[in-house]
C-alpha cells in the first residue's frame, strides 16, 4: 500500500520532469497522434440556425476524417461573445475550437465589452463559408433596383425603410454601410432576431431588408420575396438575373457573413496545421460544397493564412464604420 | 376535394410501418427525457439531432415531431405532478394540474391533458392542413402595433391568473415586468441593468425563474414543516381516469381552448403560450365557479393544454408556407432538413410533397402514438409520488439543476435559478403567486419592443394604435376587461379583508 502510493507519487514527479524536459517537442508528439479524444467545437448561438447548422455539417465532416468525434457546445449569448471567451480562455491543446465568424472575430467586440481581444486570442485555422448579401423587397414592391430605392430615399430622406435581425447584426451594418456609400438617409428597424422582420417585409411593412444569403435563398427561391441586388463579387449562380452591387454603382460595399474555425492563441502549430489540412480536404468534398451551396453559402478554402489575414481585415472594416455611423452600445 | 387527396399523400407516408415505428420511438424518446424536470423539447431535439443524421429524411423528421410532442406532453407531465413547467405554456397548466395531483387526482389531470391534447393536436392538424393560407395571411396582418396591443390584452388578462389579492397580482405582473427589462435594449443595442455581466445581456432565461419560483420555493417550503406535516401528494387516489362529471367539464373547455389555440399559434413567437394564457383566462371568466380555479379545476387543465398543443400545431404554419421558422424548435427541424440535403422553404410542398403532407400527418400520428404510450403510463407516473419525499427531492433538484443547465450550457443559470429559489420561497411565505409574474416577465419585454417599434415605423404617431381595426378592437378588449376586473374587486373588497385574516 505504501510503496504503491510512493510509487506512484514518484511517477508522478518523473511524469512532470519529463513534460517539463520535453515542452520543446511536446507540441510534435501531440500533434502527430492528435486527436485522442472528442473534440468540443463551441457554437456561440443557441441550437438551429445557420451558425450552429454549418458547426454541425463541418464537425460531422472532420470526425470522419481525423477519427474523433466533434462535439457541438452550444454556449448562446451576448452577441455570441459567452461562446468566444469560453475558447479564448480553454486550454490551448486543439479540443476545445470555435466556430466563429462575423460576430465573435469582428463585430460583437467592437460593440460590446469583450473579455478577449479578437486578434490576438484565437489561432485561425481556416475561413470555411463566406454568405453575401442579397437586399430583397416584397415582390409587388415598386422598388426594381438599388437605384430606385436610392432615388426614393433622396426624394424623401428617411422614408425607406429597412429591417434588420437587431443592432450590429450584419443586416443592420450592410444597411449603414450602403447609406454611407450611397449618401442617403434611410430608416433602420431592428429586430430581435427570430423572422419577425421577414414577415413585416412580406408583408409589405417594410421596404427592404439587406439579407444574407443563407436566410433568403429559400424565400427567393419559393417566390415569397424578390432579390433586387447581391453583394458577392460576381452574380449568384443561384440568381443569374440579379445584379451585383458592384454592377449596380458600389463597387466598394463589401459586407457578408463568414464563418470561421478557431482555436485558442498558442495552440500548438502542428495541431493547427492538421485541422486546417483537414478542412481544405472536408470543403473540397462535392457533397460539402453542395450543402453549403444550398443554403446560400459559398464555400471557401479553409486555408489558415487566408483566414489570418481576413479575421483582421473584417474587424477593422467594422470598428470604422461603427464608429462613422455612430452606433454604440455603451 | 384537394384535402382529402392531400391528406391521402400525407398519410401514406406516415402510415407506413416504419415511419409509424419512428414515430413512436420519437415519442417515446421525447416523454422519456421530456418527463426529466426543465428538459424541455429544444434540449431534448438538439441531443438526440446527431442520431438522426443517418436516417431517411421523412423518417428523421417524423422522429422529431415524435420527440417535439413527447417532450412537452413530458412537460406537462412534471408540471402536473411537481409543478415543475418546462416552458411558458405549462406554467398555467401546473397552476390546477398540481392542485388536482395534491388532492390524489393525479391521474385524471394526466389524462385530461393527454386526451385534450390529443383532440386539439386532431383538430390542429386539420386546421393545418385546409386553412394554411389563409392563416398565413392572418400573421401578416399583424405588425408592430397589433403585437403590441395584444400583449396588453394578455397582460391585463395575467392578473386574471391569480386565484388571491388583485394588488398582490398587480404587483406581481409588474415584477415581472421590471425583470424583463434586464437585457439588450433593441433598438439602441444598450445592455440594460446587466452590471457588466455577459449572460444578463440576453435577459434571464424563462425556465431559471419558473423553477425558482414554482418548484424550488415550494421545495423549500416544504422542508420548512415538521416531516409529519410535509406534503403527502396521494393520500388516496381517487380513480386514474376522469370521471364521467371531469369529462361533462372538460369537453367544452377543451374545445374553447383548441379554437383559441389554432388562431393564435399562427403568430410567430408568442402564439401557443398566449393561447394557453388566454384560455384560462377565458375559462376562469366563464365559469360559474371561478373560485375552484387555482384549486384543481378540471377545465384549468383542459383549455390550456388544448391551447398549447393545437397553437403548436399550427405554428407550424409560417414554417411550412414560408419556410420561416418561428420557433427554436422549428429552427432546429429545418437545420435538420438542410443537413439531410432538403432545401426547406415553400417549395418543399411542390417539390416534395411526400415529406410535406407526410409531417403534417405525423404530426397527428405523434400525437396518437403519445395518448397510446402515455395512458398507460399514468399509473407509473402516480406512482412515482409516492416516494418518501426525502428521495423525492433530491431527484427532483438535481434534475432541474441539469435541466437549467442545459438552456444554454451555462453554469450561470444554475446560481440564478438558486437566488430565485430563496424569492420563491419568500413568496411562497408571504402568498404572492408567481403565474403573474411569469406573464408579465415573458410579455413585457415583446410588448416593449413592438411599442417601440409600432412608433419608430409611424414615425412617432401614437395613433396607430387606434387607427388600426386589430389592434383598436383587442386595446377595447382590454380595456374592457380591466373594468370587469376591477368592479368587483371593488366590491368585494371587504370579503377579501376577511379571507386574508383568516
Amino acid at each position: 500500500m505504501t510503496t504503491s502510493l510512493l510509487s506512484r507519487r514518484t511517477f508522478t514527479r518523473l511524469l512532470a520532469a519529463t513534460a517539463v524536459a520535453g515542452l520543446g517537442c511536446f507540441g510534435l508528439a501531440q500533434a502527430q497522434t492528435y486527436p485522442t479524444k472528442p473534440v468540443t467545437l463551441v457554437v456561440p448561438y443557441p441550437a438551429g440556425g445557420a451558425n450552429d447548422m454549418l458547426g454541425r455539417l463541418i464537425g460531422q465532416k472532420l470526425s470522419e476524417g481525423l477519427g474523433q468525434q466533434f462535439i457541438i457546445d452550444n454556449k448562446p449569448g451576448a452577441g455570441t461573445l459567452i461562446g468566444a471567451t469560453v475558447v479564448a480562455k480553454a486550454p490551448a491543446d486543439g479540443y476545445t475550437l470555435l466556430v466563429g465568424g462575423f460576430a465573435s472575430n469582428a463585430v460583437s467586440p467592437i460593440l460590446f465589452k469583450a473579455e478577449y481581444d479578437p486578434l490576438t486570442a484565437f489561432e485561425p485555422i481556416g475561413l470555411f463559408g463566406t454568405a453575401p448579401m442579397v437586399v430583397i423587397t416584397f415582390p409587388n414592391s415598386k422598388y426594381k433596383t438599388l437605384k430606385d430605392v436610392v432615388e426614393a430615399a433622396k426624394a424623401k430622406p428617411g422614408e425607406v425603410m429597412y429591417g434588420s435581425s437587431g443592432n450590429g447584426s450584419p443586416l443592420h451594418l450592410a444597411g449603414e454601410m450602403f447609406t454611407a456609400q450611397a449618401k442617403i438617409n434611410l430608416t433602420h428597424v431592428p429586430y430581435k432576431g427570430g423572422s419577425a422582420h421577414i414577415l413585416d417585409l412580406i408583408g409589405g411593412r417594410l421596404d427592404v431588408i439587406f439579407d444574407t444569403s443563407t436566410n433568403s435563398t429559400p424565400l427567393i427561391k419559393g417566390g415569397k420575396v424578390r432579390p433586387i441586388a447581391v453583394s458577392s463579387k460576381t452574380r449568384m449562380a443561384d440568381f443569374p438575373d440579379v445584379p451585383t452591387f458592384a454592377e449596380s454603382g458600389y463597387p466598394d460595399f463589401t459586407v457578408n457573413g463568414w464563418y470561421a474555425l478557431y482555436a485558442p492563441a498558442k495552440t500548438p502549430k502542428a495541431i493547427v496545421d492538421r485541422l486546417s489540412v483537414e478542412l481544405q480536404k472536408v470543403l473540397k468534398q462535392p457533397e460539402v460544397i453542395e450543402k453549403l451551396r444550398g443554403v446560400g453559402v459559398a464555400p471557401a478554402s479553409g486555408v489558415a493564412s487566408e483566414l489570418a489575414k481576413y479575421g483582421p481585415d473584417e474587424f477593422a472594416k467594422y470598428t470604422k464604420l461603427i464608429k462613422d455611423a455612430n452606433i454604440k452600445a455603451d | 376535394m384537394d384535402l382529402l387527396q392531400n391528406l391521402y399523400i400525407g398519410f401514406q407516408t406516415s402510415l407506413s410501418l416504419i415511419n409509424l415505428w419512428y414515430a413512436f420511438l420519437g415519442a417515446m424518446l421525447g416523454t422519456l427525457i421530456g418527463v426529466l424536470p426543465g428538459l424541455g423539447p429544444i434540449a431534448t431535439i438538439a441531443m438526440l439531432l446527431p442520431s438522426m443524421y443517418s436516417l431517411q429524411p421523412t423518417s428523421a423528421l417524423i422522429m422529431l415531431a415524435g420527440i417535439y410532442y413527447g417532450a412537452q406532453y413530458g412537460g406537462s407531465t412534471t408540471a402536473i405532478l411537481i409543478n415543475v413547467p418546462g416552458e411558458a405554456s405549462s406554467v398555467v397548466t401546473a397552476l390546477d394540474g398540481y392542485q388536482m395531483a395534491r388532492h390524489g387526482r393525479a391521474g385524471a389531470a394526466l389524462a385530461t391533458a393527454a386526451l385534450a391534447s390529443f383532440f386539439a393536436g386532431t383538430i390542429g392538424t386539420l386546421v393545418v392542413a385546409a386553412f394554411a393560407p389563409p392563416l398565413t395571411a392572418l400573421a401578416f396582418e399583424f405588425g408592430a402595433p397589433e403585437y403590441c396591443a395584444l400583449m396588453f390584452l394578455g397582460l391585463v388578462g395575467a392578473v386574471v391568473l391569480a386565484s388571491g389579492s388583485l394588488a398582490k397580482a398587480l404587483a406581481m405582473v409588474v415584477l415581472g415586468l421590471l425583470l424583463g427589462q434586464i437585457n439588450t435594449d433593441v433598438i439602441t443595442a444598450v445592455p440594460r441593468f446587466s452590471f457588466g455581466i455577459p449572460e444578463l445581456m440576453d435577459g434571464i432565461n424563462f425556465v431559471v425563474i419558473a423553477m425558482g419560483v414554482f418548484s424550488f420555493g415550494e421545495i423549500i417550503a416544504n422542508l420548512g414543516k415538521p416531516p409529519e406535516h410535509r406534503e403527502i401528494f396521494v393520500k388516496k387516489v381517487t380513480g386514474l381516469w376522469p370521471s364521467k362529471q371531469d369529462f361533462h367539464d372538460a369537453a367544452p373547455a377543451a374545445l374553447r381552448g383548441t379554437l383559441l389555440g389554432c388562431l393564435l399559434g399562427v403568430l410567430p413567437g408568442a402564439g401557443p403560450m398566449l393561447a394557453s394564457f388566454t384560455s384560462y383566462s377565458v375559462e376562469k371568466k366563464m365559469s360559474k365557479t371561478p373560485e375552484a380555479f387555482g384549486k384543481g379545476a378540471i377545465q384549468g387543465v383542459a383549455a390550456p393544454e388544448a391551447a398549447n398543443n393545437s397553437g403548436a400545431q399550427t405554428s407550424f404554419i409560417p414554417m411550412l408556407t414560408l419556410g420561416i421558422p418561428t420557433s427554436a424548435v422549428m429552427a432546429l427541424m429545418i437545420g435538420a432538413m438542410t443537413i439531410m440535403g432538403i432545401q426547406p422553404g415553400p417549395q418543399v410542398m411542390t417539390t416534395n410533397p411526400g415529406l410535406f403532407w407526410g409531417l403534417i400527418t405525423s404530426m397527428w400520428v405523434g400525437n396518437l402514438m403519445l395518448v397510446i404510450l402515455n395512458l398507460p403510463l399514468i399509473g407509473i407516473w402516480v406512482k412515482l409520488l409516492t416516494v418518501p419525499y426525502r428521495f423525492l427531492f433530491p431527484a427532483i433538484m438535481a434534475f432541474c439543476a441539469i435541466g437549467v443547465y442545459t438552456l444554454s450550457n451555462n453554469t450561470f443559470d444554475v446560481y440564478c435559478a438558486a437566488a430565485f429559489a430563496v424569492v420563491g420561497f419568500l413568496f411562497n411565505k408571504l402568498g404572492f403567486e408567481p403565474a403573474p409574474l411569469i406573464l408579465g416577465f415573458v410579455l413585457g419585454p415583446m410588448m416593449e419592443e413592438n411599442l417601440r417599434r409600432a412608433l419608430l415605423m409611424a414615425r412617432g404617431d401614437w395613433s396607430v394604435f387606434v387607427t388600426r381595426p386589430i389592434s383598436a378592437t383587442m386595446i377595447v378588449l382590454a380595456v374592457g376587461l380591466m373594468v370587469m376586473i376591477t368592479l368587483p374587486a371593488i366590491s368585494k373588497k371587504r370579503e377579501e379583508v376577511f379571507v386574508d385574516e383568516e
